[in-house]
């Protein structure tokens, strides 16, 4: 088992902003060494029914949201990240436990009128992730208003204004998550498109959004996309979780 | 001089090359060193004690200023037996932390960048206890 981090000289002394990172590296590698990792989900439900839904909402918890969408109809691969215009392909709900997800194309009515209660249930906390710039639009357009929701970018731009604000970023700072969006029958592919950017951003910018975020809504595989979907639940529920436990101490 | 440490480490920490304080205390991460010292900090926070872990680099010589790819690549070649030799008497299932793209890219042979891979563990959940997949 190992983990990755930055050189030590870089993130001491040209880095101010990896020096932190560089601790926490080294907080997870202590948690290796005495075997205290948090373990993955313990429940991952793809093709999830309102039924799965209604047990994970009767669990009383902070609910993580989360869409995955495809191209708009008739256009360009890159309308799939236009919110004004693109599909929506699987919705996912999650606590730090269990991810569901959700077709949207294959679910019944009875579906979607539990996902459009949840959303706009004022008594059920949600967690977006770049929520307000994205998926509250694109739900908004599918007909669901989301109701009574906290973004952990915007949490986390409150903790600390000059952060890294992915989902991968946050993931890799608050739970003991492995490297999930790389992990796929396309790791080559999404390897090759990480590659070419790197060496560029980290000499422009090394504190710049990882290109890898968002990559994944190209897949063709459908049962693939939607266990991303259920994962990046379970990471904002934990992300969110961490984020609390910061805001807390902050205060 | 490429590492340092017990036989049976709590962990390994593998980085790029040793500076010149690193090369006259004949130890990577020289605990005098200025990167050594705050180090130091992170490890007793992190409830890591040095003399437990096993410090390893991928160069083993101190390298000329100012570092030019081809050298390091060079370099990288030129310790690479001497690395999986060292790397093969510690018992495999060591935690591991690798710090920096040289030692990343030297220890897997490929090029991607540390910016994309820091953080993230590298193991492999069992999914298959968790998925409940069609057909429920």
């Amino acid at each position: 088992m190992r983990i990755n981090t930055w050189a030590p000289a870089h993130a001491f002394f040209s880095s101010p902003y990896e020096a932190a990172n560089f601790e926490v590296d080294l907080q997870r590698l202590g948690k290796m060494v005495r075997g205290t990792l948090e373990p993955g989900p313990s429940r991952i439900i793809t093709n999830a029914t309102h039924h799965d839904l209604a047990e994970l909402v009767r669990l009383g918890l902070p609910l993580a949201v989360d869409i995955e969408t495809s191209a708009g109809p008739g256009m360009g691969s890159w309308t799939g990240k236009d919110p004004t215009r693109c599909g929506l392909k699987c919705i996912g709900f999650g606590t730090c436990q269990t991810g569901i997800s959700m077709m949207w194309e294959e679910m019944t009515d009875t579906d979607r009128l539990l996902v459009a209660e949840v959303l706009m249930d004022p008594a059920i906390l949600k967690v977006l992730q770049n929520g307000p710039f994205f998926d509250i639009r694109v739900l908004a357009r599918f007909g669901m208003k989301v109701v009574n929701f906290k973004d952990t970018r915007d949490m986390r731009r409150a903790l600390v204004s000059t952060s890294k604000l992915s989902l991968s970023y946050m993931t890799s700072i608050y739970t003991d998550f492995p490297a999930w969006k790389l992990v796929s029958d396309s790791e080559e592919k999404i390897a090759a498109e990480v590659d070419e950017v790197a060496a560029e951003e980290e000499s422009e910018d090394a504190h710049a959004e990882p290109a890898l975020e968002g990559k994944l809504w190209q897949t063709n595989d459908v049962e693939k996309l939607m266990r991303y979907n259920a994962l990046d639940c379970v990471a904002t529920a934990r992300v969110y979780r961490g984020l609390v436990a910061d805001m807390k101490e902050a205060t | 001089m490429l590492g340092v440490g017990p036989k049976q480490p709590d962990a390994l920490l593998i980085g790029e090359s040793p500076s010149h304080d690193d090369a006259r205390e004949n130890e990577p991460l020289a605990a005098n060193s200025a990167t050594g010292r705050e180090l130091q900090h992170v490890l007793d926070a992190a409830g890591l004690i040095r003399d437990r872990l096993f410090f390893l680099n991928v160069i083993a010589c101190v390298p000329n200023e100012p570092r030019r790819d081809k050298e390091v690549k060079k370099a990288m070649a030129c310790c690479r037996p001497l690395l999986l030799a060292t790397l093969a008497k510690l018992p495999p299932e060591t935690p591991t932390l690798v710090m920096g793209t040289v030692a990343q890219q030297a220890i897997d042979q490929t090029k991607r960048s540390i910016a994309k891979l820091r953080g993230f563990i590298e193991y492999e959940w069992t999914l298959t206890d968790a998925l409940k997949a069609k057909g429920k």
